[in-house]
This record gives structure tokens, sequence and C-alpha cells, in this order.
């Protein structure tokens, strides 16, 4: 190392506070846009790979944007219902081929975390298995996701309420005990942060499907509206089970025809593209209905990302080059205030060269310090980008 | 800064990996499982010796009140099909993780016009609509409709075994032609001057079919009979002219069968619904259900 240099660093780590300080703002401009592009990446990386899973998905008519979210990302966002028939009516539709099509509804949350009653199919076509337990098959058993159950400290065995959607609404179907009988692997994906479960229990979720004392043999006048040979009227008030144990299992019944229980969504799995266009032009059609390509929905928000993104772009350049002038300006500074030294290096014969380097030989340490910084926050940030995005 | 570069590097690797399941779960198994005998039955008619059919509900069973443990529902979810007679019958069905389009619900597949049932259970409030297990599902009862659901199954099968959907096709004719023969016996049954009441309505779909009229009164085989029941009986006695005669879906306990006899004149004969197993057994416990009925309308006509 050269006297210069030497003389150069000693200077930097003798005013190591404001050399660090120079070298973090410097770093955080750099990394800024960079990391910034990495997440923006992941995050239409992560879209369009998931989207990419699932060719079409019928739903209730209303957003497109809903329906996928709430389909594939488990978003509260989709309010409308379909029919359980219409996934039946999928499946027994061979004209093209065999369909597999997955009922699904998300419209309840446990403790926040959301609620995802599917079709058992959904585990294979998802690859989802268990890490701990199994896979859930009866009514209020569920599954957790493997970020879901961390979040939640809970494992096999454990109880998990389900939240009520409204406190202000007496007539709304109680919370249910939810039973925890398995821990999915981890996938990667949105379904590590889901509760799942049977499709029987979101039914029980909406107040569809209840189970309470043999009707014959409730007494309480509150509870009975009439009684004739073949039929008891119960009124509202009978307490209904918000747990379900082998003592009562038996008594778990449903208000409603199968055809008609209601689905948030069936992701379709057509066996080719034109049994995909048929299907999503006759849903399509249907005045209450929607089918669409989950693909083509997250291409059209990237595409309002990617123009976000060229104003995020703009915004970092902005700021770097604000950044670069206050170095700049504190490097003319430091010059000056600097000028009573410098002048007595040229004063003992250092040539004009040497001077120079002395003076600026600063910026360069800040600089170096600066790109390093920058490389670990860009690498940090890059590898949080998917914990990063799965929290957006 | 080749370190610096180094471990930039490691870190982006790092970062941009994503885990991806390690195993995959397998679909299913080469096992056709049923939900009912009847249904077994068709299924054991139209593939067996094609494929393994099993019906898991427990002989002696009912299918529509049986609860699967947790195995049993495993061995469904591991199914190439599972088949069921629909129409709500299967109620464990309706709350069991099942794989959707493994499932054969034949008589909502078949489309058959289902009989709204007379006896409910209980409603909730004032809502008329309220009320569970209100389709009959007995549709298996009638050889018309079975043979439906019989064509129905064979779609599905042909769809899951495509390779075999001429064995199927052949089969499948073989058996609509032994349901014909089966109705043609039952219609043969001159049921002129017997009025019928069902004990459980079980029968209202072979009524349809052969055009019979039926009044479902739920009476217990293995008794007491209550007021309200025996009340309703005595009604349909008096109002008719014709000889009553009481389908019992079992045995019914001999001093009840007496007792109806020799106090109102109402005759009664076990008309079994076939709904557990075992598998092959429909048709031959169809045909003892025919020369019972024959024998007992003939008694009852005092011929």
């Amino acid at each position: 190392m050269s006297g210069l240099m030497r003389l150069v660093l000693l200077h930097a780590a003798h005013h190591w506070v404001r050399t660090l300080l120079l070298a973090a703002a410097a770093s955080v401009a750099l990394a800024l846009p960079i990391a910034g592009r990495f997440v923006v990446d992941r995050f239409e990386t992560d879209l369009r790979e998931r989207a990419q899973t699932v060719p079409l998905v019928v739903g209730a008519a209303g957003s497109r944007f809903d329906l996928v979210f709430t389909s594939l990302h488990f978003r509260m966002g989709a309010k409308g219902t379909i029919e359980l028939g219409e996934a039946d009516k999928i499946v027994r539709d061979r004209s093209e081929g065999v369909i597999r099509a997955i009922p699904m509804h998300v419209r309840f949350t446990a403790r926040g975390e959301p609620i995802a009653a599917v079709g058992f199919e959904y585990f294979a076509q998802r690859e989802l298995i268990a890490s701990t337990g199994r896979l859930p098959a009866g009514l209020t058993e569920v599954s957790l996701g493997a970020r879901a159950a961390g979040r939640l400290g809970l494992g096999v065995g454990d109880e998990l309420p389900s939240d009520q959607r409204t406190t202000l609404d007496i007539t709304a179907p109680s919370s249910i005990v939810l039973r925890v009988v398995g821990v999915l692997q981890e996938s990667g994906s949105p379904d590590d942060d889901a509760v799942f479960t049977e499709l029987s229990t979101a039914w029980l979720l909406e107040g569809i499907s209840h189970g309470h004392a043999e009707a014959e043999t409730i007494t309480d006048p509150s509870s009975v509206l009439g009684r004739s040979g073949d039929a008891v009227a119960l009124s509202g008030a009978v307490p209904t089970a918000q747990r379900v144990t082998d003592a009562n299992a038996g008594s778990f019944h449903l208000h409603a025809e199968r055809s008609e229980l209601p689905i948030t969504a069936v992701l379709v799995y057509p066996p080719s593209e034109k049994a995909a266009t048929i299907l999503a032009a006759r849903y399509n059609a249907r005045p209450g209905t929607q089918a669409v390509r989950p693909e083509r929905v997250v291409d059209e928000l990237v595409s309002f990302v990617i123009r976000l993104r060229a104003v995020f772009d703009a915004i970092a350049m902005l700021l770097g080059a604000t950044t670069a002038a206050l170095i700049a300006l504190i490097a003319s500074l430091s010059v000056r205030i600097r000028e009573d030294e410098l002048r007595t290096l040229a004063d003992i014969g250092a040539s004009r060269r040497a001077v120079a380097v002395v003076a600026l030989g600063e910026l360069l340490v800040v600089g170096m310090i600066a790109a390093s910084l920058a490389a670990v926050e860009v690498a940090v940030l890059a590898m949080l980008a998917s914990t990063l995005v799965s929290m957006v | 800064m080749r370190l610096l570069v180094g471990v930039f590097a490691a870190l982006m690797l790092i970062g941009c990996g994503k885990s991806t399941p390690t195993a995959s779960t397998p679909e299913h198994d080469s096992v056709i499982r049923a939900g009912s005998g009847p249904i077994a039955f068709v299924a054991q008619r139209l593939a067996g010796g094609i494929a393994t059919i099993e019906l898991p509900v427990p002989e002696g069973d009912d299918p529509s009140a049986w609860r699967p443990g947790f195995d049993a529902i495993a061995d469904y979810q591991a199914s190439m099909l599972i088949v069921l007679n629909g129409a709500g019958f299967e109620q464990w069905a309706d709350s069991a993780a099942l794989p959707n389009s493994r499932v054969v619900r034949t008589a909502d597949a078949a489309g058959i016009e289902l009989i709204r049932s007379t006896e409910v259970t209980h409603t909730h409030g004032t809502e008329g609509s309220h009320s569970h297990g209100a389709m009959n599902p007995h549709t298996w009862m009638s050889p018309r409709e079975l043979s439906a659901q019989a064509r129905a199954l064979a779609d599905s099968l042909n769809s899951a075994m495509p390779d075999q959907a001429d064995a199927i096709d052949a089969r499948l004719e073989a058996l609509v032609d032994e349901l014909a023969e089966l109705s043609l016996a039952w219609r043969k049954v001159d049921v002129a001057g017997v009025r019928f009441v069902a004990s459980h309505p079980s029968y209202d779909y072979l009524a349809r079919e052969m055009g019979w009229e039926i009044v479902n009164i739920d009476l217990p085989p293995e008794g007491p009979i209550t007021d309200d029941p025996i009340g309703e009986l005595i009604g349909v006695v008096e109002a008719d002219d014709r000889t009553v005669l009481v389908l019992w879906e079992s045995e019914p306990d001999a001093a009840i069968a007496e007792q109806m006899l020799a106090d109102f004149g109402i005759h009664s004969v076990v008309v079994s619904p076939a709904e557990g197993g075992p598998i092959g057994a429909y048709l031959d416990v169809q045909s003892a259900n025919v020369d019972r009925l024959a024998r007992a309308v003939a008694a009852a006509r005092g011929k």
C-alpha cells in the first residue's frame, strides 16, 4: 500500500462516523432501485407461476381480480357464490374429455388466517402432503399450511376457533371449533398461509348445516314452534353444537340440497384448450357467473405493476442523483476544511497528483464501502423477496 | 472484493431458490368402492373382473345411517371410482372429503326426477323449505330408475377405463335386460283390490314405475306403534274398500302383524329394500320380494 493510500485510509478511519454515514447513504441510494426490481420481479414471477397452475376459474359474476386472488391466494375478496352443482356439472360433461373440477369455498377466517374449504383433489393437484398428521377428512377437521401453523403456534390435536364474521348480528352462526389433524409440508406458495378444511365445514360456518339434539326430544317451549304427526318445527333459539364430537357427529345435517350448496369458485382443469374455451364461453354467457383464465388476469395486473415500476425507477434515479449531489457537496466542503493540510502537503514537495489523491481518496473509500454495503443489502432483500411478496 | 462478489452470488442463489414439493400424492388405486348394496351390484355387473368392487359398509349396517371412520374414508379417497346411489342416500358423503371427479352419484347423474319425501323429521322456524332428508333416495327399488343409474355409471366407467368400454357397454345391455325382466315380474303381480301402505317410504319409485298407489305411514317393524300412525292406518282402512297390505322393510314384530290382521284386517308382507350387502344380492332379493308380494296380495284378496 502506498503511503498516500495509507494516509487516505487513516483519514477515513479517523473520521469513521462521517465515512460510514456517507457510505450508508450512498449504499441505500444504490441498493434500493436494484432490490426493488428484484422484489417486483419475484412478485411478478410468483403471481405468474401461481396463475399458470390453474387454467380456468369459474365463480360468481363480479370482479375478476377478486375471483382469482380469492381462489389462488386466499384473499377475502370475492363476495358472490355459485352452487356446488356447477362443479358436478363440469365433471359430468365429458363431451371434450375428462375434466377435473375442484370446488372451493373461501369466505371465513380462523384467528385471522384464511379458511380454505376445498374439494379433496386440491391436495393431489397441488402436490400438498402432510408433514405431520394427515389431510382433513371430515367435518371441522383442518390441516394447517406450514406458515399458518407457525404463526398460530398450533399442531396436530390442537383446536382452532373460527372467527365470527360479524359481532353485531346475533343471529349469525357462532364460532365453530376446528380440530387440527395435520400440518402440511411447506410448498413455498400461498397454500402455506391457509387453514385447509373439507367443504362441509364451510357450510357449517355458513350456518347451512348444524347439529342439535333430536327434534323430538326438545321440550323447551321457546325452541319449539309447533308439532304435528310427522314434523317438529323448531325456532332459531335451538342451541346448536359448536364442536363436533363422536357423540354428536350424527346430529349434524344440511338444510339445503347438495347441488344448491354455496361455493366461491371451481378450479377447472380442462383436457384441452378447446374444452377450456367452450367452458369459459358457457359460463361467461350465463348471467350471474364468470369463467376467467388466471394467467390473463395476472397479465393484466402485472401490466399495471410494470407501469408503476417505471415511476418507482424514476423516483429512484432522482434519489440517486440527489444523494450524489449531497456527497459531492460534502466532499467539496471537506476539501475546503482541509485546505491548510493540503497546502502543507504541497509546500513539503508533494506533487499535484499526490495532493489530489489525498483530497479525493476519501470519496473512493466511501464509494467502495457503499458498493459493498449495497451488495449485501441487495442480497438480503433478494433473499427475503419471497417473504416480502407473501406479506403483500 | 472477490470475497464480496462470492458472498453476494451465494446470497442471491439462496434468495432466488424456491422450495418445491418433494413428493407427490398417489391419486388412486384400482378399486371401485360403492356406498350401498344396489349400486355395488350394478358396479359388479358392469365392471366385475375388470376392476375390484368393494362395499365398505359393514353387512347389516344401514348405508344411509352408516358413519365411516377415518380409515374407511381414506379407502374411499384412494378409490378409482366412488360409486354412490346419490339423491342424498349416503348421508356421510356430504361431510366427508372425497375426490369430486371420481365420485359418481348415479341417481343425480342419471337425472332421475326425484320424489320429495313426505317424511319430514323437523323444520326450523316457519320456512317450509328448511327441511332435511326431503328427497326420497330409494331410487334403486325401481328397475327402470336403476337401469338409468346403470347407464350413468357405465358412462363414468367408460371414461375411467376407456380400453374396457366395449365390454362395459355389452354388460350394460345385459344388465338392462335383466332389470327389464325384473320390472316385468313386478308388473305381473296383480295388485287389483289391494291398497298398499309403506311402513317406510322405500317404495315410492317402484310404485311410480308400476303405477301403484301407495301411502307412507311411519311404522317401526319392531314396534311399538304409537297412536298417531295407528290412527292414520285406521283412516286408510276406513276410507278404502280395498284390502290394506302393509309393506315392511324387515320382518315386523309377530304380535303387531297378528293384531293388525285380527283387529283391522290389515295384511303384512316384507319387501326388502336390499340397501346393504352382500354385493351381488340385489336381483335375488328383488325376486324374493316379487314372490312374497304376489303371495301376500293373493292372500289379502282371499284367493
